[in-house]
């Protein structure tokens, strides 16, 4: 079997009495046209056309075999070019079955092809890469530990960058919501709402006391220790500064919500946190 | 000619930003609004914690001085002192100065809860205030 990187296929489609010519490496498409007014657009340049608002790999422009948890493919179909033709994208080889224009290499009719291209283009939410961003974490918490003195000046520094971050992030993200005068709202708004926009998922488990005010939130596969590798020989397998950066961020958005509380964590197996908020009466 | 001020309130009742519609009010009469402003705080927060809604309309009223109100999610006022009903200008101006708000607040060189001092800011804030008022 041929690797396909080496083999670059080239297709040839006409597209509303135009001919664009598609080069297909590994499975990425870039649109390459010979129409003077169409530019040429790698899968990248295509996030101009698209907005940032949230902190994960799907949708992300690059390909999916660089990303965690993606598993949607990039249509950009029905996107139109000065030139006129519409470019397409296609990922590891599959050609998504929502995609208008059909596989590359096909001939179709060239009313339907036009009627495509006259459909507006929707904006797709340009996201960032999980894993970009994970490696950018372990860096941060890294040169955390470096420049402090010790593990707990570490703790608090990685505590109040996350309330900092957390305090923001939750405003902006309640933009649409009501108010939460409910103590148990606020929560909720957390478990769902907030945990959603930072890792793709909601909370698995919220138990309550509602009387004590407290509540424990658990996440049985938290993204920040999914992808840490111990040394089995190794001792200390202690990652709690790991963690600490998400308590923080859970502080700052429930200070935000008006409660004060005091977050604590445990790590349980190998990627199960538990986060108790206790709040200060 | 009816006039209009606009204060954002921070989370310990500290003045974060003030501007006036039209700016031709006198010296005397900013330190009255500001008196007003200052004692309808209260009555937010007494608001704040019945409703589940940002905008709180009209909380206080002053011989013809009606006073505005809408908290944010991190309970930051805005306050708006005017003496023309008009609810939907005024919700529609609260909505658009939350938005700059929010990106005055992303800005990682913003410290929370400190005088907003940007004029860009200053110069939207204006803007949005004569399309309303």
């Amino acid at each position: 079997m041929s690797d396909p990187l080496s083999n670059p296929t080239i297709n040839t489609t006409n597209v509303g009495g135009q001919t664009t010519t598609q080069n297909t490496i590994g499975g990425v498409g870039g649109g390459k046209s010979n129409s003077v007014g169409t530019p040429y657009t790698t899968p990248l340049q295509t996030s101009a056309y698209t907005t940032a608002n949230s902190l994960s790999a799907t949708n992300s422009p690059i390909p999916n075999h660089h990303m965690i948890n993606s598993n949607s493919s990039n249509n950009l179909s029905g996107m139109v070019t000065p030139g006129g033709a519409g470019l397409q994208q296609q990922q590891s080889s599959i050609t998504s079955s929502t995609n208008n224009l059909g596989l590359l290499g096909q001939q179709q009719p060239q009313q339907q092809q036009q009627q495509t291209l006259l459909q507006p283009f929707t904006t797709q939410s340009r996201l960032i890469s999980a894993s970009c961003f994970e490696f950018f974490y372990i860096e941060m918490i890294d040169c955390i530990m470096k420049s402090s003195s010790d593990k707990q000046q570490a703790h608090k520094k990685l505590d109040k960058l996350g309330f900092k971050v957390g305090h923001r992030l939750v405003e902006r993200l309640s933009l649409d919501t009501a108010l939460f005068p409910e103590l148990l709202d606020a929560v909720k708004f957390i478990c769902k709402v907030f945990w959603t926009t930072v890792f793709k998922k909601t909370i698995d488990g919220l138990k309550t006391n509602h009387k004590g005010g407290v509540f424990v939130l658990t996440d049985s596969k938290f993204q920040w220790l999914q992808h840490l590798s111990f040394d089995s020989s190794a001792s200390n397998k202690d990652c709690s500064e790991y963690v600490q950066f998400t308590a923080g961020l859970i502080k700052g958005a429930m200070s935000n919500f008006g409660f004060k509380c005091i977050v604590t964590f445990d790590i349980q197996q190998v990627s199960t946190c538990v986060f108790t908020i206790k709040i200060e009466s | 000619m009816s006039t209009f001020t606009f204060l954002i309130i921070g989370k310990n009742d500290n003045p974060l930003y003030e501007i006036e519609f039209p700016i031709t009010v006198q010296k005397k009469e900013t330190y009255v609004l500001q008196y007003i402003a200052h004692g309808s705080l209260d009555i937010v927060e007494e608001h704040v914690w019945k409703s589940n809604n940002m905008y709180l309309k009209i909380i206080d009223k002053f011989n013809k001085v009606q006073i505005s109100s809408f908290v944010t999610a991190g309970h930051i006022k805005f306050l708006l002192l005017h003496e023309k009903k008009d609810e939907d200008a005024i919700k529609n101006f609260f909505v658009e100065v939350h938005d700059l708000y929010l990106k005055i607040l992303l800005n990682p060189f913003y410290e929370y809860n400190k005088p907003i001092t940007s004029t860009a800011f200053d110069a939207k804030v204006r803007k949005i205030g004569t399309k309303y008022f």
